[in-house]
């Protein structure tokens, strides 16, 4: 009996010691989640009463909406599989690179390239904006008008054909997020000793030393790096619309996931209808995750 | 000045034998539009011929002697001795007068200043037919003011209020100035032997004129002159503390009491804002003149001491000018230096050998204290009469290069204007003399900004000179860039005008007397900052606490400059006469409003939403609709009905526009001039002028080039419109931009930039504009107020004109574009809305409209410009009076979008048609159609949740608003 008190009260302390997380997680994640979700079922127009409408958002999401079929789902692939990729693979490289260099070195260039990803939405309008401008002005105009590789500007974020690209790069640059640094503390981690042992079994370059020894001591680093720039390059939106000037970009060229959400949420004032694309979303992002837990983890 | 013209004829003559563009009928174009030379320029001429100053002249005409006039004899002659008459704006008037001895005259005038409202009264004078000198087009008569006396009313948490300021009736006998001269110096006019003709002309406003005075201009006395007419010094320990803040009446509307915390100054309260100095950023332009009444019991010498602070402009020295009872007491209280100082000091009028002495008797006197940078004039003169140079330098090597910008080219520049290197140097060498005065004037170079600004620009037009070749390669350090020499002498121009000085107290003193003291110690000023913190994080709370019939709530979505204005106005105005109180609070985004709805915890007003916001809110029964309150007819008047288009959903009106933005064209008048263009009326006389701008490399701005790739209605239905096209077929459920007129419009829409060469991104067109690679272009108010306030190298060089149109068929050209704003809305929620419209009724009104724009230019200058949406206030705003009349007459044309509920749908595809026709080749009519199919889906697919189509067929119409409709429905009652 006393036994079982004893379990209870220690049980108590701890969902009191778990109670601050619980209750932040609850508000701010879970209940949000479940309530999109059922506003997905709804009619809301944000400011009336919802009404139940079942599956209709869905069935007109996959079935009549076109510009999401024809723009938002090639452009949202489209981008995070170039971007998402390129871009975790770039922060290994750079991660491995900076793990080279002596330490003090090492701690300003980390703090440079880690930079980007918090400053991106300043920096895009002071640095990126100016570069790509589509005048004369443009730095990137400018230098190719003097080297007289174009002969008159190029319409950089106007022009569909331009548009994406450049997301992608600006994206590429401000890509050295948690992910690098979680990695670059990996690699700083693993044992010198492994890399002595695997020269006397036969490693020749430095190649063979990151396929065989560092990549596999990473594996957790290197996890978490792939969970984050999945979910990074989904929930990516505000690029596109801050190169281009507004939501929607010109004729959809750039128009993501989150853009769309945006402008049914609150351009058309469709909660609802927006609330079923951020559950597609949703799931997209959580299939996508078990998908790189498949390929990076240990199946555990 | 004939040195100049020579030098235009000559490089024309250049040109021509180069046989590059003829320039000549620009340059016969320029040298007609001279006008007189300045002031300064002059007088020094007449000297130089040896006209001297007459002495002892003194010739009085009397108003029976004024012939020519349209002006009547007034029938009420206020209190005058004697007969007056009345002057309206744009009557003159003759007078002759014989003078015994050519030579330099002061002209004075008895007036009595007529207009209602504080605006500038100015004549203009010709003798014996011409303008003698640039001035003598607008010279002042001078008005002068009251303002409210202390104690100053407060505010219900008893902060002081700024006081008013009130027109001060009475007749006045002055000597004519002109705008830019300090009150002390005497403006002279040469009048021959003989006889003179003298025609004054009214040009603003009205005034009742007495006598003419034609006069030997009196000198002062020197110092020491003047102290040997009075008895010997006697010491005395009488001391009289004036507040400056109280001033008894001024000559200025701007110079004003503002409040500051500061313990070192009087009074003081750590908990309350006092108005307890003259802010210095308001009494700073020369002339501005304050005037103090103040008692001597003693009758004996006395000294006045100034307890000043001097941070605005640093290391920078200002001069102020002393009178007593209107009058210099010598020549050497004008102009007296006070240097700048961060923290407050007390400085006595004097020179290197001490105080001035002036002798004062017993009784009332009067002291004035008036801003004087007098000195300055003619160093302006010569610094804009370079920017002109410049200007005309730069317009002469484009029309030389073309334009060009490749930076790999070499020039051989001299061959075309051989005098180019000797110019340069002559700049710099003209500029390094009004730098030594500078420096002369200012007690010293060091940290001054202006002075190190004119050595650099002296340094860099000696290095351009010593290769004028390299200058078509370096137009922007030139004339064009953001430091280029042009702007930054347009950064000193307006720089050395200003003299600003804060003042806190006047002591006026006999030798003996103790000025108190007011330095306090670090420790005590920290203290005393982390009261009046304690202060402001405390006190919030406690305001509002008083009994009020009803407190309505209103967000604003503006700067917390306007909001404290604007609550400001509401205690003193608005709540005393209703009861009502006002809580206005910023609102950071307006898109919040619709989550404060949802949740039941929405204002109960919101002021300053963006124009495409109401209707949205409105559809969705957010809105009170305001045409239900009782006299909405009277206040939906004063405004454009073509701004209401947007707010009008089926019966109601659900907005009101606060402020009301315009397009207009705007122009640089000196390269128009140069390159002998005429303003366009209509779009094809654009594109007539678009071949002389692009072969010098110059292009036209219209808003659609701007750079954000989404082009909004503001940008695109001004031509559907004005192609006589509209946006939705009748009945609103279809869109019409796929007819006839819609495709005329998109294509010329796309032509623009297809086949004439507009530039496709303009990163900012005020910038452009200012370089002079863009010297004309359609733009919004935000240009005007960059151009006003920022740009003053261009003052006076560009100018605005009504937007180019379309020639419709009875041959009117039709301008219809939008204009943007902000707006103000009630909430349905609201169970105060009677009291809210009550306030919608106050605060729409012209009187409080003018008021609060009035008041924020004041305070704040140039960049609070208030673009009221009141058509009657707008009219009364201190702006420039023909560029009103511009505004106005563009306000006519004035058609907002017209909103449906997927009108975002129609208003993004047309914008993709013009970038997938622009920037893919594709063609427009197919583009178009594609189009139109995508904007009708969504419009059926809205009005089906609006519940206007059912089940694919129509079961309502909705009626797409116009013009008439809207006025009829505000002119119901009249």
């Amino acid at each position: 009996m006393s036994k079982k008190n004893e379990q209870k009260r220690e049980e108590r302390s701890a969902y009191l010691f778990l109670a601050p997380y619980l209750i932040l997680f609850l508000t701010f994640i879970v209940i949000p989640v479940v309530l999109a979700m059922t506003l997905s079922f709804t009619d809301f127009d944000s400011v009336n009463f919802p009404k139940w409408a079942g599956l209709k958002n869905y069935i007109s999401l996959f079935t009549s909406d076109a510009v999401f079929m024809q723009y938002v789902v090639p452009n949202t692939l489209k981008f995070s599989l170039i971007a998402g990729p390129l871009g975790y693979i770039l922060s290994f490289l750079m991660a491995w690179m900076l793990a080279q260099v002596p330490k003090r070195s090492r701690t300003v260039l980390a703090l440079i390239l880690y930079s980007p990803s918090m400053t991106s939405g300043v920096a895009m309008t002071v640095i990126w904006k100016v570069l790509f401008n589509g005048d004369q002005t443009g730095y990137l105009n400018s230098i190719l008008l003097n080297w007289g590789l174009i002969r008159e500007p190029i319409q950089w974020l106007q022009s569909t054909e331009w548009l994406m690209p450049v997301m992608i790069i600006v994206t590429l640059w401000s890509s050295m997020g948690v992910g690098f640094l979680s990695m670059l503390a990996g690699i700083l981690n693993i044992n010198p000793e492994l890399y002595e042992a695997g020269y006397i079994d036969g490693v020749k370059n430095r190649f063979q030393e990151i396929v065989h020894i560092t990549i596999p001591s990473l594996k957790p680093q290197m996890l978490f790096g792939a969970v984050m720039a999945v979910v990074n390059t989904f929930q990516a939106g505000a690029i596109g619309v801050t190169l281009s000037g507004s939501n929607p970009t010109p004729q959809y060229a750039g128009q993501l996931v989150l853009n769309h959400i945006e402008d049914y949420g609150f351009l058309r004032y469709e909660m609802g209808y927006a609330s079923a694309i951020s559950v597609v979303l949703l799931i997209f992002i959580a299939v996508s995750s078990k998908g790189v837990f498949k390929l990076f983890g240990d199946g555990e | 000045m004939a040195k100049r013209i020579g030098w235009i004829k000559g490089i024309a003559a250049a040109l021509l034998m180069a046989a590059v563009w003829n320039a000549s009928p620009a340059a016969a174009a320029a040298a007609e539009n001279q006008t007189e030379a300045p002031y300064s320029q002059v007088i020094g001429q007449w000297r130089g011929q040896g006209l001297q100053e007459t002495e002892d002249a003194f010739y009085v005409i009397d108003t029976a002697a004024f012939s020519g006039t349209e002006a009547g004899k007034a029938e009420e002659s206020l209190g005058y001795d004697g007969e007056a008459v009345r002057l309206e704006k744009g009557d003159s008037l003759k007078l002759t007068v014989s003078a015994k001895k050519s030579g330099l005259y002061g002209i004075a005038v008895d007036y009595y200043c007529l207009a209602k409202k504080a605006v500038s009264h100015t004549v203009s004078l010709r003798i014996n037919g011409e303008y003698q000198f640039a001035e003598a087009r607008e010279l002042i008569l001078e008005q002068l003011y009251d303002t409210e006396s202390w104690p100053f009313r407060t505010d219900s948490r008893g902060d002081e209020i700024t006081p008013d300021t009130m027109l001060r009736y009475g007749w006045q006998s002055r000597r004519l100035k002109s705008v830019r001269q300090g009150g002390q110096e005497a403006l002279l006019f040469w009048l021959k032997e003989g006889e003179n003709e003298i025609e004054l002309t009214m040009e603003k406003s009205s005034v009742l004129l007495g006598r003419v005075y034609v006069e030997a201009v009196p000198k002062a006395p020197g110092y020491e002159e003047y102290v040997r007419n009075y008895p010997e010094a006697d010491g005395g320990n009488a001391l009289i503390p004036l507040e400056a803040e109280r001033i008894s009446w001024k000559n200025t509307t701007s110079t004003r009491p503002v409040a500051t915390r500061d313990i070192e100054v009087s009074p003081y309260l750590a908990n309350t804002k006092l108005m307890s100095i003259i802010g210095g950023s308001t009494w700073n332009e020369n002339g501005q003149t304050l005037y103090y009444e103040f008692q001597v019991d003693t009758p004996g010498w006395y000294s006045v001491a100034l307890k000043y602070r001097q941070n605005d402009k640093p290391n920078t020295v200002v001069r102020r000018t002393l009178t007593i009872d209107g009058e210099l007491p010598f020549a050497e209280a004008s102009g007296v230096p006070f240097e700048s100082s961060a923290s407050w000091t007390v400085k006595e009028f004097g020179d290197e050998n001490g105080a001035f002495r002036i002798y004062l008797e017993a009784g009332k006197h009067v002291l004035g204290l008036e801003a004087d940078s007098t000195l300055m004039n003619p160093l302006m003169d010569i610094i804009s009469e370079q920017i002109d140079r410049i200007a005309d330098i730069a317009v002469e090597v484009k029309k030389v290069t073309g334009g060009s910008d490749d930076v790999n080219r070499d020039w051989d520049i001299l061959t075309y204007i051989p005098e180019l290197g000797g110019e340069l140097y002559q700049l710099a060498d003209e500029l390094e003399t009004v730098h030594d005065r500078l420096v002369a004037l200012n007690l010293g170079d060091e940290g001054n900004s202006d002075i190190s600004n004119l050595k650099i620009v002296i340094s860099r037009l000696r290095k351009l000179g010593d290769d004028p070749d390299e200058l078509p390669n370096n137009l922007s350090s030139f004339s064009e860039g953001s430091s280029s020499v042009a702007q930054m002498l347009g950064t000193v121009l307006d720089s050395i005008r200003k003299s600003p000085m804060s003042l806190d107290c006047i002591y006026i003193r006999q030798k003996e007397g103790v000025i108190p003291k007011f330095k306090v110690g670090a420790l005590r000023k920290t203290w005393e900052e982390l009261c009046y913190f304690a202060d402001d994080l405390f006190s919030g709370n406690s305001a509002g606490k008083e009994e009020y019939d009803m407190t309505i709530d209103v967000w604003v979505n503006r700067a917390v400059t306007y909001i404290n204005e604007m609550q400001t106005m509401a205690d003193s105005y608005f709540t005393p006469e209703t009861g009502i109180k006002v809580n206005f609070s910023v609102m950071k985004d307006e898109n919040k409003l619709i989550l404060a709805n949802t949740t039941n915890s929405q204002p109960d007003v919101a002021l300053g939403l963006s124009t495409h916001l109401p209707y949205d809110l409105a559809i969705r029964g957010v809105l009170a609709d305001l045409r239900q309150f009782d006299g909405f007819e009277e206040t939906a008047s004063q405004f454009l009905p073509g701004a209401m288009l947007t707010h009008t959903y089926e019966d109601g009106i659900y907005a009101l526009p606060e402020t009301q933005d315009f397009f207009v064209l705007y122009y640089r008048k000196d390269l128009m001039e140069a390159l002998g263009i005429r303003i366009p009326d209509t779009w094809e006389d654009v594109l007539g002028i678009l071949p002389v701008l692009q072969r010098y490399g110059m292009n036209f701005y219209i808003p659609l080039a701007s750079s954000s790739s989404f082009k909004t209605f503001s940008a695109t239905t001004p031509f559907i419109l004005q192609y006589g096209g509209s946006v939705y077929r009748e009945g609103g459920m279809e869109v019409a931009v796929n007819n006839e007129n819609g495709l005329a419009a998109m294509k010329f829409m796309t032509d623009l930039f297809t086949i004439y060469g507009l530039p496709t991104e303009v990163a900012d067109f005020y910038q452009s504009f200012r370089n002079g690679t863009i010297p004309i272009g359609v733009s919004s108010f935000s240009t005007y107020l960059k151009l006003e306030a920022a740009a003053a190298e261009l003052a006076g060089k560009w100018d605005i004109a009504v937007m180019p149109g379309v020639k419709n068929a009875e041959g009117e050209v039709e301008r219809w574009s939008t204009g943007g704003g902000t707006t103000g809305v009630i909430f349905s929620k609201s169970k105060k809305q009677d009291a809210a419209w009550e306030f919608f009724r106050w605060w729409f009104s012209a009187e409080t409209q003018e008021r609060f724009g009035t008041q924020m230019q004041l305070l704040y200058g140039d960049t609070y410009m208030w673009n009221t949406a009141n058509v009657e206030a707008f009219a009364e705003l201190p702006i420039t009076e023909s560029h009103k009349e511009v505004v106005m007459e563009q306000w006519n044309w004035l058609h907002e979008f017209v909103k449906t509920p997927a009108s975002y749908m129609i208003e993004r595809e047309i914008s993709n048609v013009w970038n997938s026709v622009v920037f893919n080749g594709e063609n427009v009519r197919s583009a178009l159609d594609d189009a139109s199919i995508l904007m009708n889906q969504e419009l059926n697919r809205k009005w089906e949740e609006f519940g206007y189509v059912r089940d694919g067929s129509v079961v309502r119409t909705y009626r797409i608003p116009s013009i008439e409709l809207i006025e009829s429905w505000v002119k119901q009652d009249e």
